[in-house]
């Protein structure tokens, strides 16, 4: 265990359900805050997700909801149910933070917003990240990941000619969830001036678009637009492309000339081809982008074809040339660098063994990330929390399952 | 208290966007972010394509990103440059830089060094694969961090070839940066004690995409280029609107959203047709749902398509361009005139997230080179003449 933790005693109450508020607490957990998600009896949707062990669905053994909840304890609780909600009040009370995803206006049905909690706990800060933020005129939209990637500017992969392709993984909730992390740590740092919480309103659409492709805008505004192009670009130099090779995908790109000349004598057994040096099409890099860009891929594409990515990477490196493979999941968790750093965390998942899973986002020398706790069970610490740190009986908590609050 | 951060004195040793993005979060939220610049190498945002008068005060996308910062210049291939960095550093609470692994060191500027001045400093260092490790000096830009943090790799139409071109290496990193560096602070003014961040670029992209190292772990399987699809969930798709490029994103979670939809689409036979009636069914036959909505939504205008399902209780919502986001009713709220000396003024994107009690916010554009300079090594440092003279007096030569 590492002696000391950046966020040690940070108690934080989980609300919403899927990915953007769990990936909120779960970074937050990693540096040491202690995270309850409250689900509903019923469990959260990412326990449907999967994938499962042995392709053997279990709603305790989802892929996704491991992803995202190692660390953290488990309460089932009715939240749209009066009764449930004055439960979560109650519980309010006693902890730092809220971190939730739910609609402004079902928060606002439900009697669970800002102003009541606050009244419970006027030191709470209370975390949302919705598609659109609290405010504005999509706040109640509904909107899942694809639809506030379409929108902040994140669909911007795939063909010109058709239709445009979403970012890897659910990346609008991934972003919500890091930017509510550290405004989360912000309105942490101002309590601890004069212990007052605050709402922290976090919109995936808002932290893309005031975030994510800022050089675009500005090139926008100066009359160059971005546009999707498929797998090359050809607005920079050439190459500025994902091009095949013996097993799989690398990705060229050379800022500085003095790069690609490299490459072209790595390619040439040591001097630039013929082809390339006595071809006078070829001196602008910025005219083959926009010319000649299909030529040179098939004049490369021979050298691509006959080595593996770890091949070109490695050849690459040695000589600072900065194409670098199209990795995929498999070529990560076997890629030393990062076993070096202690990136994967090895977390036991009670009867399913070890597993291997994404963690320390960075490294910090004095209060390092640590995950050891596995996801917890659907309503593991009912006892834990509704018994030991709000009172109730035995008996209140068996009427409340029996009556599908809890 | 008018910021969460009001205390908090920033030394950004930033290059272009990722360090410096860190450090725009850090100012929006009221720290004092110095920006140390050198006229031996003007910053490459300072002139990057969105700069027309091609002076290194005329860039946007500079202003915006270094937004309320102050400007200095230090040249820190020098003993004095060196020694004013290492004062100041001895006088901030957090040093940010993304330069390659090793540089901070050479200068006498890394953490160990930079701890025995100030041990209350958060040091951050930002690289695209780390200080350490076997890859550590790979030369890794902001595309290139996608490609190797298996982003890209996911990117391409369903059972066609890998497109990726991700491009959000940097902006990633320094979200992730800005969350390091807080909780640092948030430690130390509990504990007095500062640290070190070391963040890989890599290692934030894989961090957005956890999901999927866990899916391989558990089955083995590697995952193809999935389009815009879903596992659980269909229809689930970006289709063709109107106009040039219009598109609309549409997604049906559960069957009383196919039920609105079917209605919408003026066809509720198939809203109980058993081809489509459960989310398993949608998933088998999503190709002839995605033909039909497409047909309907072809002739249609983006945002009267989207508006029309929201009120039905299906989400959808317009695809929008750069250009599109300026004039949206949302997004325009998102960019904030300032003046600017060179240009007139300049529409700088809002504050990335809102705090009810403590606002982030900005008053002043990025500053102009060199202009916190006497702030800084005349008020803070109170440095002598000559030393001032000869930090402040070498001209650009780009």
């Amino acid at each position: 265990m590492p002696k000391d933790r950046a966020l040690n005693g940070v108690r934080i109450l989980e609300t919403g359900s899927f990915y953007s508020a769990a990936f909120c607490a779960k970074l937050l957990g990693g540096l040491g805050a202690e995270v309850t998600k409250v689900e509903p009896p019923t469990g959260d949707c990412s326990r449907r997700y999967g994938p499962f062990p042995g392709d053997m669905p279990d709603a305790d053994k989802s892929g996704l909801f491991w992803h995202l909840n190692t660390g953290k304890r488990s309460i089932t609780l009715d939240i749209e149910n009066p009764t449930g909600g004055e439960l979560l009040l109650r519980l309010a009370a006693k902890y730092d933070v809220l971190v939730d995803n739910n609609l402004p206006m079902d928060m606002k049905r439900w009697g669970l917003t800002y102003d009541a909690i606050q009244q419970v706990n006027p030191g709470l800060v209370m975390t949302t990240v919705t598609p659109f933020g609290y405010s504005g005129p999509y706040s109640d939209y509904k909107a899942g990941n694809l639809e506030v990637c379409a929108a902040a500017g994140a669909c911007r992969y795939g063909l010109p000619d058709r239709e445009p392709l979403k970012p890897a993984g659910y990346q609008a909730h991934a972003q919500g969830g890091v930017h509510a992390a550290a405004a989360t740590v912000t309105a942490l740092l101002a309590r601890l001036k004069d212990g007052l919480g605050q709402h922290v309103d976090i919109s995936e659409a808002t932290a893309w678009a005031t975030f994510h492709n800022l050089v675009d805008i500005y090139s926008h505004l100066a009359g160059a637009s971005f546009k999707r192009s498929g797998y090359r670009r050809t607005d920079t130099p050439y190459p500025h492309t994902t091009l095949p090779c013996k097993d799989g995908y690398v990705m060229l790109i050379a800022v500085q000339g003095r790069q690609w000349k490299t490459f072209l004598e790595l390619i040439g057994d040591g001097k630039v081809p013929e082809w390339y040096a006595q071809d006078p099409r070829f001196k602008d890099r910025f005219e083959v982008s926009r010319k000649y860009a299909d030529e040179l891929d098939q004049r490369i594409s021979g050298w691509l074809m006959a080595h593996t990515k770890e091949e070109i990477f490695s050849l690459c490196h040695e000589r600072a040339i900065p194409f670098a493979p199209v990795y995929t999941v498999a070529d990560l968790v076997a890629q030393p660098h990062l076993h070096s750093r202690g990136f994967f965390s090895q977390i036991e998942q009670p009867g399913d063994g070890v597993q291997t899973q994404v963690g320390a986002p960075f490294q910090l020398s004095e209060t390092p990330w640590s995950v050891t706790r596995p996801a917890p069970r659907l309503g593991q610490h009912n006892d834990d929390v509704f018994r030991a740190e709000l009172g109730l009986a035995r008996s209140e908590l068996v009427q409340l399952r029996q009556t599908a609050v809890i | 208290m008018r910021y969460p951060l009001d205390d908090i004195r920033v030394l950004d040793m930033g290059w272009v966007v990722a360090g410096p993005q860190v450090g725009k979060l850090l100012a929006d939220a009221g720290a004092q972010v110095i920006k140390v610049e050198t006229y031996k190498r003007v910053d490459a945002l300072r002139m990057g394509p969105d700069n027309l008068i091609r002076d290194v005060e005329g860039s946007p996308a500079f202003a915006n990103i270094n937004r309320g910062k102050r400007s200095i210049t230090v040249d820190l291939t020098t003993p004095l440059g060196e020694k004013v960095l290492r004062e100041l550093a001895a006088i901030s609470d957090v040093v940010i830089s993304n330069f390659a692994p090793g540089v901070m060191a050479k200068h006498g500027l890394d953490y160990p060094s930079l701890s025995r001045l100030n041990p209350s400093i958060v040091v951050l260092a930002l690289s695209g694969t780390g200080q350490q490790g076997p890859l550590h000096d790979v030369a890794a830009y902001g595309p290139t961090v996608t490609a190797l943090g298996g982003m890209d790799a996911l990117v391409g139409y369903p059972g066609e070839r890998v497109l990726g071109l991700g491009a959000f290496g940097d902006a990633n990193a320094a979200v992730y940066g800005s969350y390091g560096v807080l909780s640092a602070i948030y430690h130390m003014k509990q504990t007095g004690r500062g640290q070190f961040v070391d963040l890989s670029e890599w290692e934030t992209a894989i961090s957005t995409i956890g999901e999927e190292v866990m899916a391989y772990t558990i089955t083995g399987r590697v995952p193809q280029p999935q389009g815009n699809e879903h596992p659980l969930k269909a229809p689930h798709n970006v289709y063709r609107c109107n106009g040039e490029d219009a598109w609309v994103a549409i997604t049906v979670s559960d069957d009383a959203e196919w039920g609105a939809l079917c209605s919408a689409l003026g066809r509720t036979e198939m809203a109980a047709d058993p081809r489509y009636a459960s989310a398993y069914a949608r998933l088998k036959h999503k190709k002839e749902i995605d033909a039909v909505i497409t047909e309907w939504t072809k002739p249609q205008d983006a945002h009267g398509v989207a508006a029309g399902l929201q009120r039905r209780g299906v989400a959808a919502v317009p695809w929008l361009d750069i250009g599109d986001r300026f004039t949206d009713p949302h997004f325009q709220r998102m960019f904030q005139a300032l003046p600017h000396p060179r240009l007139g003024t300049v529409r700088h994107t809002a504050v990335s997230w809102d705090l009810s009690r403590t606002p982030a916010g900005f008053a002043v554009t990025g500053p102009t080179t060199g202009e916190g300079n006497n702030f800084a090594f005349k008020e803070l440092l109170c440095l002598r003449d000559g030393d001032y003279a000869s930090l402040t007096q070498q001209k650009s030569t780009a």
